[in-house]
């Protein structure tokens, strides 16, 4: 048994240093808030003189003396070590708090002084974006000044080295805190620490300053409705990329197609980070594995696929948005109830029941209607079908195959020789098809070069030869070099277009919640990933603004967009609704 | 590549957030000991959530953030106008084709209504090679006006990043739940009614800082003023009644000097 601790302490960030140092030290500033308030802010007449904070700055105090029997567990095993993670990963500059606000248990000057004594003022950023005067009319006399990130480190790695609070700290992650009752030979009630490595600590007193931590443990994210649908998709996605590879060895016997199977019913919110392999393939991506895997099987050739979408899309009449529908609804019900001489809180309520009703209906019907084509066409004809009819109104969309969009681009083409004025929309698709073409030329181009290297002899090259007579037959007359792209897909040795390099990051790490992300940025080489892709983040906060900085300092082009609003604001015309039906919504889930 | 399939920008429906602590500044200045007395008068643990949602205010971005992402805006070169706008601003991007150079546009007042994994144009049936078509691909996002019926443009990305945030539940740290289990206290939106001295419970020396503290140190607890506010809190528990009460004279007395 572990010596009896009179101190635990979990976490060693700037909770844990705020407090512990102010156990060490002499003259701790141990104000309560009111009193603080009125000392900052008479700053130069109440306040400690530079000189005093100064001379307590150079003092130094030794942790293990003062704090005996005192131990910090910590995941990392150093101070500040997440902080100094997450600022690197996320390239924070400065902190969002001024510099008033540190762990140093003296004056909270401290961080100002010191800065000042290390001729390090310059690290100091002004708040450039901020009305002074109108700040000072609500209060807020300053500091204007956000201490730099490495500012704000060095001064906490000096607060710990002139304390000595490096030896307390052990690594190790706590699993579990057990009550243990006095008893006979034990007259103190003591918790029992048991660490995630097995070790057991007894302490006295035990204190919780950990943070949100590596995974934002604590955090229940909140995900957009089309989060779900969009990780389960890339989830099956990457599922289907692993189950396949062995399939594609010469030696392999033919596979059966990858049935269609229900999407998956839970959320996906658990597979949103790093760990999205286990899930259910959903019917989309069997669609586009079965597409793959009939052609490599040899099965008949489907019709072509350019009407397939279309008609499966085109023939449904589109299905209300989830949200609108949910808004929609509970607005009728809550109006009803009211009318009906329901109590406020009834005619919410049932409002809210509503909403979540109609939410997961229309949610139903939406997740039917995108899925119609592809099932359609799984089911009738033999896997032949594309992974996304929904984008054929686009033209040059990402669920065309390139014969579709060559066929489309010369026909566009054929229109502007002859003279006639193209809408809006359609110059879009044009110059978007142009771009495309581009690309094309470079496959082409590489393809070229490689093709005397492409091995021609894979059975794959066999099941690509019938696929692309199916798919390509409409249009394999304006896209005569289409079958060098067949040798080209089939070789990695060439240089690959941008949309191929992006292999390296699987479709699961596609869509992260900045969570998750924090850890992903760090471990990729975000320079080489980011440059020239495209991101959208979306959010409103300050994640959101230092996630599109970090994208857009690494070459990335990048559209920030605000979550969904909350009910609550569109239901701001009823005067009673207060509450966040989606919010409701989304802890009945 | 950028986003130039992208051609509308929609209207601002409600613009972004802008402050500069994630707090509104009352609580920073002179004020902070009137909000923070308020607080504490609050009985009902319900009372005082409402008082921090109300003081956070939801996400919002510091001004300075905002100013950082409108360097790279400006490259719009006129096109983009809407990100510092009062609410309601409508304006017309049809006939304003974007720069190619343009590498960020802020949306506002939409939301996304469709996103979906789009393999790469196969380039000749997949199947070709070990499956890499169905991994190699893009984001097909469609976003639309929550106010209007019709549905919006869509736009390709390789990267849907969620910076949607979140809401603290006590249940999600196994270490805290499982001491809920041995010794239960009351809850309220997932956030334990601590003691003042921000213990768990009277007689349990078990203190909680940060976040989960927010119902006894108010909307900044998490934040490093919170650490602060915290540490004071626990630090004067820790050291004994009597000797906080001899720092808080001596404070007092220097303070008044």
């Amino acid at each position: 048994m572990s010596e009896l601790l009179d101190l635990l302490v979990i976490g060693a960030g700037p909770h844990a240093l705020s407090l512990l140092t102010r156990l060490i030290t002499d003259d701790p500033d141990l104000l309560t808030e009111r009193e603080r308030v009125h000392i900052m802010h008479k700053a130069g007449s109440r306040a400690r003189s530079h000189d005093e904070v100064k001379k307590e700055l150079k003092k130094r105090y030794r942790a293990a003396e003062a704090l005996p029997r005192t131990l910090v567990v910590d995941t990392h095993g150093r101070w500040m070590a997440q902080w100094a993670s997450d600022f690197e990963a996320l390239d924070i500059e400065h902190t969002r708090s001024n510099a008033d606000l540190h762990p140093c248990p003296f004056d909270f000057q401290s961080l100002r002084v010191w800065a000042a004594t290390q001729r390090r003022e310059d690290e100091m950023y002004p708040m450039r974006h901020i009305d002074r005067d109108a700040a000072r009319k609500r209060g807020y006399g300053g500091p204007f000044l956000l201490p730099g990130t490495h500012l704000f480190l060095d001064f906490c790695a000096e607060l710990v080295e002139r304390y000595e609070l490096a030896p307390l700290v052990t690594q190790g992650t706590v699993a579990e805190v057990r009550l243990i009752e006095p008893s006979a030979e034990q007259p103190e009630r003591l918790f029992g620490v048991h660490l995630a490595d097995g070790r057991l600590l007894r302490a006295r007193r035990v204190v919780c300053a950990m943070g949100p931590g590596p995974a934002f443990q604590g955090m229940r994210k909140t995900l957009p409705w089309w989060a779900d649908e969009l990780g389960a998709e890339l989830a099956a996605t990457s599922d289907v990329h692993a189950r396949r590879r062995p399939a594609a060895l010469p030696s392999s016997s033919p596979q059966a197609p990858v049935p269609p199977s229900p999407p998956p019913l839970g959320s996906a919110a658990d597979q949103l980070g790093a760990a999205a392999v286990d899930a259910q393939p959903s019917a989309v991506a069997a669609t586009s594995a079965s597409l793959s895997d009939a052609a490599s099987d040899g099965l008949p050739p489907a019709p072509t696929s350019a009407h397939v979408p279309k008609t499966a899309s085109d023939g449904l009449p589109p299905a209300p948005r989830p949200q609108q529908a949910m808004n929609l609804a509970a607005t009728e019900a809550f109006a009803a109830a009211v009318a009906g001489g329901a109590t406020k809180d009834a005619a919410r309520e049932s409002a809210r029941a509503a909403g979540r009703a109609a939410y997961r209906s229309a949610q139903a019907a939406w997740k039917h209607q995108t899925r119609a084509a592809a099932d359609a066409t799984v089911a009738t004809e033999g896997g032949m079908g594309e992974a996304r009819g929904d984008d054929a109104e686009d033209g040059g969309g990402g669920g065309d195959t390139i014969a579709q969009q060559q066929a489309k681009l010369a026909e566009l083409r054929r229109k502007v020789a002859a003279g006639e004025k193209l809408s809006g929309k359609m110059k879009r698709v044009l110059k978007k098809l142009e771009e495309a073409e581009v690309r094309w030329k470079a496959y082409e181009a590489a393809s070229g070069a490689a093709g005397g290297d492409a091995e021609g002899g894979e059975e794959g090259d066999e099941g690509e030869a019938g696929g692309d007579d199916a798919t390509g037959s409409a249009a394999s007359a304006a896209t005569p070099d289409h079958a060098a792209d067949v040798h080209l897909s089939a070789s990695d040795s060439v240089c690959m277009p941008p949309d191929a390099c992006a292999r390296e990051v699987p479709p699961s790490a596609r869509l992260q919640h900045s969570s998750n992300l924090t850890d992903w940025l760090r471990a990729s080489d975000t320079h080489t990933l980011l440059r020239g892709r495209r991101v959208l983040v979306v959010g409103g906060g300050q994640t959101s603004a230092h996630l599109a900085l970090l994208a857009l300092r690494r070459g990335a082009t990048v559209t920030l967009t605000r979550p969904p609003p909350r009910i609550s604001e569109c239901l701001r015309r009823l005067p009673m609704a207060s509450e966040c039906l989606q919010c409701a919504f989304a802890v009945g889930r | 590549m950028c986003i130039r399939c992208w051609q509308v920008t929609l209207a601002s429906r409600r613009r972004v957030q802008c402050k500069p602590y994630d707090i509104d500044l009352e609580l920073v200045g002179d004020r902070r000991a009137e909000v923070l007395q308020k607080f504490g008068r609050l009985e009902a643990p319900r009372e005082r959530l409402k008082f921090i949602a109300a003081l956070r205010g939801g996400g919002s971005m510091s001004p300075d953030m905002r100013g950082y992402l409108n360097e790279f805006e400006a490259e719009a070169a006129g096109a983009i106008q809407q990100a510092m706008k009062p609410d309601y601003v409508t304006f017309d991007l049809q006939q304003k084709e974007r720069a190619d150079d343009v590498r960020f546009t802020h949306l506002q007042g939409v939301e996304v209504s469709e996103a979906h994994w789009v393999p790469a144009p196969a380039l000749g049936p997949a199947g070709s090679d070990e499956g890499a078509d169905t991994s190699v691909g893009e984001v097909q996002v469609r976003f639309s006006r929550p106010d209007l019926a019709e549905e919006g443009e869509s736009a390709a990305f390789d990267f849907v990043w969620l910076a949607t945030g979140g809401n603290l539940d006590l249940n999600l740290v196994p270490l805290l739940a499982s001491f809920q289990a041995q010794r239960p206290i009351s809850t309220v939106g997932g956030l334990p009614v601590l003691q003042p001295d921000l213990s768990w419970d009277a007689g349990v020396s078990l203190y909680v800082m940060g976040a989960f503290a927010q119902l006894q140190l108010g909307a900044d607890a998490l934040n490093l003023a919170g650490a602060r506010s915290g540490s004071v809190l626990v630090a004067r528990a820790l050291l004994g009644a009597a000797a906080a009460a001899e720092a808080t004279a001596e404070a007092t007395a220097e303070a008044t000097v």
